[in-house]
């Protein structure tokens, strides 16, 4: 059978073994690796995050922002008859100052 | 290893570094927490996220050239001499021993315990700005302090053969400037460049109180970081090494990090009594807050930590006494003053009292050994054996280099990244919450109220209010306020 080895092939003498890893000798390479997929992961994340910030600005220019954040994230499942009936409710002569009353969010 | 005492004394200092490695994760747990305490209720998964980003973030930049730096860069370089190529090359990424090795024990713990202190330098910078923070800027400004700015302060003021400890006569055992006042300036400069929250400031600049969604995550979160600071603290040394400078004699003990005298029983009397200072001046200057006590207590420690190695218990006491009173009253003045909106009061905590700290130290230990010395004639004032000796204008100008070498880098980066408007997060994304759009409500079944400070917000963000919304509970909520202010 082919004997194939990465790196060590026996543990027989322990006090003339150094670096255990495979592929010893290639270690420039991992860095290299490394270091793209390192500032690889920070132009990716900005530009994710951008495009996602950029969704919610245009949602959030579409239902109002008043709305966006009476509602938190509910907001973007509530129809138009939701929150007007919302807002009725809110200045309802009985609605307590600071409430959200009776307010359900469309599932 | 052949011989038993040799490996006992190995394998010991190895297992040691590494349980202070776990004990140190409790002080990332414990900012975890705090921090998504403090945030509001649409912010809490963002601001988890963000800080939890600093873990493999700063591990692997620090894997690829923080540690190098530390031991590169003793000499400045370029103030004492050139950069240490050939000294440092063991600690380059590419070294046969930046991983797996038989012949070396050492290296993989002690990378370890000092890539946890540069998480925390990071972590301090992520608590004060949450809530308006883009994740992609702070990414990048972590990677800077805790990969290169505290490092290189580090290398120069905690090293035994750095510049300011060799010239200066540098002492700062546990980390009061060289961790705490350096991120506490980057803090300061983050906070600068960013800006206040939304609806932070009152028209008249008086600072308007915006509340934790969560007080008893946030209490927890820093008694996790108190836990943590004992791995913290006890990483800061060297377990068991041979200090008779003699060539005849042998007397093994534990040191701090110059490699100078001190005990474990030593910064365990002065860990706990500084924490009961801090703990009881927070509470008192505070009138009883509970975020300000916790505060204190951390502050406490971060106030004597630059000479909890050698001072007495009873001096650690009122050291961390008077280093909170002054970290508490500096944030609220700064607050006001210059409407610095530091969330979770990062820049006092660390900044304040760690630069408090390291001043104090150079005063308490005057004339005492900061290290062996490594060359004859550099140090300004040495003791009678020819060491540098500790004393208070090496100390001060010790703390304003720490605090500068955090502002300068973060305030130019950030800068930078708020040109390409990496830094913080369009105001409607803000205002919405930083969960909304993309993962939600946090607690869903819990949003039926306004706080007064969200109307106000909401004001301020929207704008006119245009007569829709919750109109009546805003318009209360607001003349509440307002009746508030002006009282």
């Amino acid at each position: 059978m082919l004997a194939v080895s990465t790196g060590l092939d026996s543990f027989s003498n322990p006090e003339d073994i150094g670096p255990m890893y495979p592929f010893e000798g290639l270690e420039w390479l991992f860095v290299v690796l490394a270091v793209v997929l390192w500032l690889g992961w920070h132009i990716l994340q900005a530009r994710a995050e951008t495009r996602q910030q950029d969704e919610a600005v245009v949602h959030y220019e579409k239902m109002g922002l008043d709305r966006a954040m009476y509602h938190g994230s509910s907001a973007l499942e509530t129809t138009d008859e939701e929150w007007a009936a919302a807002q009725a409710q809110a200045k309802a002569p009985d609605s307590e100052p600071g409430t959200k009353a009776g307010y359900t969010p469309s599932s | 290893m052949a011989d038993q005492a040799e490996a006992l004394t190995t394998i010991f200092t190895e297992f040691y570094y590494w349980v202070t490695v776990a004990l140190m994760f409790l002080i990332h747990v414990g900012f975890m927490m705090y921090e998504g305490g403090v945030a509001r209720r649409k912010n809490v998964q963002h601001t988890i996220l963000k800080n939890l980003l600093v873990i493999p973030l700063v591990t692997i930049t620090f894997f690829l050239f923080g540690w190098w730096i530390y031991f590169a860069f003793t000499n400045g370089p370029g103030i004492t001499g050139g950069l240490r190529a050939s000294d440092s090359s063991s600690f380059l990424p590419w070294s046969d021993i930046s991983g797996p090795n038989m012949q070396d024990r050492i290296n993989g713990v002690f990378w370890a315990a000092f890539l946890l202190f540069s998480w925390t330098a990071a972590s301090i910078i992520s608590g004060s700005i949450i809530e308006r923070a883009r994740i992609a800027g702070f990414a990048a400004i972590a990677v800077v302090m805790g990969s290169v700015a505290w490092i290189i302060d580090a290398s120069w003021g905690w090293h035994p053969e750095g510049w300011m400890v060799q010239v200066m006569g540098y002492h700062d055992a546990y980390a009061s400037g060289v961790i705490h006042a350096v991120a506490g300036g980057g803090a300061l400069a983050a906070v600068i460049v960013m800006g206040p929250r939304i609806g932070k400031f009152a028209r008249d600049g008086t600072p308007r109180v915006i509340r934790p969604h969560n007080v008893w995550m946030t209490a927890v979160g820093i008694f996790m970081i108190i836990t943590g600071f004992w791995g913290f603290y006890v990483a800061c040394n060297i377990p068991i090494i041979d200090i008779d400078p003699s060539d005849d004699g042998t007397f093994f003990s534990a040191t701090n990090i110059y490699l100078m005298p001190t005990t474990l029983s030593a910064i365990t009397f002065n860990f706990l009594v500084s924490l009961a200072g801090g703990l009881l001046a927070g509470a008192l200057i505070s009138r009883g807050d509970l975020f300000w006590t916790f505060s204190g207590g951390l502050a406490g420690i971060i106030a004597a930590s630059a000479g909890n190695d050698l001072y007495h218990p009873l001096q650690a006491f009122p050291i961390a006494m008077v280093g909170v009173v002054i970290a508490y009253k500096l944030h609220n003045y700064v607050e006001r003053r210059f409407k610095i909106d530091d969330v979770v009061g990062a820049v006092a905590v660390h900044g304040y009292a760690g630069f408090f700290g390291v001043v104090v130290a150079g005063f308490m230990l005057w004339g005492y050994p900061a290290a062996a010395p490594t060359e004859e004639g550099l140090a300004w004032f040495t003791t009678p054996e020819g060491n540098p000796a500790i004393n208070p204008l090496g100390n001060f100008l010790g703390a304003i280099i720490m605090f500068l070498l955090g502002f300068i880098p973060i305030f130019v980066v950030a800068k930078v990244l708020d040109k390409f408007g990496l830094m913080r997060v369009p105001r409607a994304v803000e205002a919405a919450g930083l969960d909304a759009h993309d993962v939600g409500d946090n607690y869903p079944y819990f949003g039926d109220r306004d706080t007064e400070f969200e109307v106000v917000e909401r004001a301020d963000a929207v704008g006119a209010f245009n007569g829709h919304g919750n109109g009546r509970a805003t318009a209360a909520a607001a003349q509440s306020l307002a009746e508030k202010e002006t009282t």
